[in-house]
């Protein structure tokens, strides 16, 4: 309507009302206010707990702790040291033979077709009683051992400088006499001299031979000392050695003969495994939820009941059963009973469905269950004898 | 501002410009109420005022002792409201009655009743006139407001829906834009509701006394008519 639209500028303008123009006025001041105000949100500053409280469960706990304490490796499934496969127990019926064995190999083919061979004469056992030759190093003597050779070649040695030196006084005289016939008969006392240089001359070489001697005597002898000495250490070097080799064998047998079996067989698991990690870095294991826990127990519940065998009446106490399940669905603990009834026929069911759980493993368990693991690996079976009555 | 850039923009502009289309309609909506209640307010509260003085002033010359015949004459001539809105009706019917024939007495009681009930309804009507926008905009504000949030966050779910983040960061701006609506609504809807309930008791107040004031005047001039009516009858007499 213009007519009410001019009426209403109208009285936005006239200043006997002023509600509009002052409505209008304050509006946009409360709007500029609250875009200077409003402009920017100021982001919190993150609270500062004074401590950091974690309520652990214990599960979580276990989680936690799954891996080895001293490792530094982390993986992204912990695993621990396994140093052998843990064996396992066949528990059979009663009645039943205690241990499966392999049946034996049936005949297919008549028996003649095999070609019996001769027996042959024990030729072994007539070698044996035969004595063993010697061997043929045996049958030499023992060397003899040779004397020293030093001493014969030292006499050799004076022989020959004897006979060198007798020849050299020969050829001087030889030498003197046809000096003397040759030329100076008539020089006596040069003749004389002559001779007494000779003389001198032969007693020095006599000296100095002697004394050669005397030193060789003496490396002789020296050499002889050494190697003596030397013999006598490597003796007492062997000596020592066979002694210690004597020891050492001692200790080790009298070690290997101790009849203590070793204290630590290793850690044992479902396979051999060679390493070990630590924890996982977060404690949050998956959680199987009340239906899916239901689901497995029955899963689990059905696979035993196909493997039961026990003829009698049940009990009305339904036995409670708790084991650890691996993730091959093997049974990796022992299989124990929770509970306790004084009904006559408690204790053969219990144990009828207990060899039933062994017998049964591995049991098939769903992929989907294998994310929590860890929360339901330690079953508790109730099992229900209500029906079974 | 410092670290503005370093926040996503959560100014209202960005809040506004963010919002749906029709969350947007909503928020103009209501400022629009906003705007308009407060005009609303101020003009009856400045009116409320104004009629309360001239009431005052009004009673104290209507019972000065001046003569009645001298104020209608200086008041008959203006737009009058109140009790002086109420005296010129009256006093005009009564001259009215005195100028022409100079009979009628019998029914000048009832006419002149009568023509004082019709302005007191007429002075209430102006009185009361628009304070029902303000009821409305108290009553129902909020609710639009309410379903500016609504919508708001449907449509914030819906992207949650569609980005797959359920951070914190990726809904709060929704959310914090859906609640403007709301701020919007409560802003209008508040002063309304106050002002409406102080404005319906101002004119109740003022009702109550313009009709003992009417109680009054018509008492005052039904003992003239008797005083009148016994002169004429005297002068018939005579």
């Amino acid at each position: 309507m213009p007519k009410a639209l001019v009426d209403t500028l109208k009285g936005a303008i006239s200043w006997r009302e002023p509600g509009t123009l002052l409505s209008t006025v304050g509006h946009a001041l409360v709007l500029g206010l609250g875009l200077y105000s409003f402009s920017s949100a100021k982001p919190f500053t993150p609270a500062q707990e004074a401590i950091a409280v974690d309520v652990v469960s214990d599960s979580q706990f276990s989680e936690m702790m799954r891996g080895d304490k001293e490792s530094k490796v982390v993986a992204k499934t912990p695993e621990r040291r396994v140093d052998r496969v843990a064996e396992t127990k066949e528990d059979k019926d009663p009645g039943q033979a205690k241990r499966d064995v392999p049946a034996p190999p049936s005949r297919s083919e008549p028996q003649q077709a095999e070609v019996k061979p001769e027996p042959q004469p024990p030729q072994q056992q007539l070698a044996a009683i035969i004595p063993p030759t010697r061997p043929p190093e045996l049958r030499v003597a023992p060397p003899v051992p040779t004397p020293p050779v030093k001493a014969e070649e030292d006499d050799r040695e004076d022989e020959q400088a004897e006979l060198m030196r007798r020849k050299k006084i020969e050829e001087q005289r030889k030498l003197e006499e046809a000096k003397a016939a040759a030329e100076a008969k008539r020089k006596l006392d040069e003749k004389l001299k002559a001779e007494a240089e000779a003389q001198k001359r032969a007693e020095d070489l006599k000296k100095a031979e002697e004394q050669k001697k005397a030193e060789e005597q003496k490396k002789a002898e020296e050499r002889r000392k050494a190697e003596a000495e030397k013999k006598a250490r490597e003796e007492k070097a062997r000596r020592e050695a066979a002694e210690e080799q004597k020891l050492n064998d001692a200790i080790r047998n009298r070690l290997l003969a101790s009849r203590e079996a070793p204290s630590s067989t290793g850690s044992t698991g479902a396979a051999v495994s060679n390493r070990s990690t630590a924890g996982t870095t977060q404690a949050t294991g998956s959680k199987l939820s009340p239906s899916d826990r239901m689901q497995l127990i029955g899963i689990l519940t059905e696979q035993m009941n196909r493997c039961i065998n026990y003829s009698g009446s049940a009990p009305k106490t339904g036995p409670q059963i708790t084991f650890t399940l691996g993730r091959d669905g093997a049974i990796v603990s022992q299989v124990q009973l929770a509970n306790r009834s004084g009904e006559p026929n408690f204790v053969p069911f219990a144990e009828a469905s207990m060899r039933a759980l062994r017998n049964c493993q591995p049991y098939r368990i769903p992929a989907r269950f294998m994310d929590t693991y860890e929360d339901w690996k330690n079953v508790r079976l109730n099992i229900d004898t209500s029906e079974m009555q | 501002m410092p670290g503005a850039d370093a926040t996503p923009d959560l100014s209202l502009i960005a809040l506004f410009l963010h919002a749906h289309f029709i969350v947007k309609l909503v928020m103009l909506g209501l400022m629009a109420a906003s705007v308009w209640s407060w005009a609303i307010i101020i003009n009856k509260a400045m009116m409320l005022r104004a009629m309360k003085a001239r009431m005052n002033e009004f009673e104290d010359t209507f019972w000065s002792g001046q003569s009645l015949d001298e104020l209608y004459r200086s008041l008959h001539q203006k737009t009058t409201d109140g009790f002086a809105a109420l005296f010129v009706a009256a006093m005009g019917e009564w001259r009215r009655t005195f100028e022409g024939s100079g009979r009628g007495f019998a029914s000048l009681q009832t006419r002149i009743d009568k023509v004082l009930d019709v302005s007191i309804s007429r002075e209430v009507e102006r009185l009361e006139s628009k304070l029902l926008v303000l009821a409305t905009i108290a009553s129902v504000g909020p609710y639009i407001g309410l379903f500016g949030t609504v919508f708001g966050i449907m449509t914030t779910f819906r992207s949650i829906a569609a980005s797959k983040n359920t951070s914190l960061a990726v809904v709060a701006p929704g959310i914090a834009e859906a609640l403007f609506a709301t701020a919007i609504a409560l802003v209008a809807a508040i002063p309304a509701n106050i002002f409406y309930n102080k404005f319906v008791k101002d004119v109740s107040r003022t009702q109550g006394r313009l009709e003992s004031f009417a109680d009054e005047f018509s008492a005052i001039l039904s003992r003239q008519i008797d005083e009148r009516a016994g002169q004429t009858a005297a002068r018939g007499a005579a």
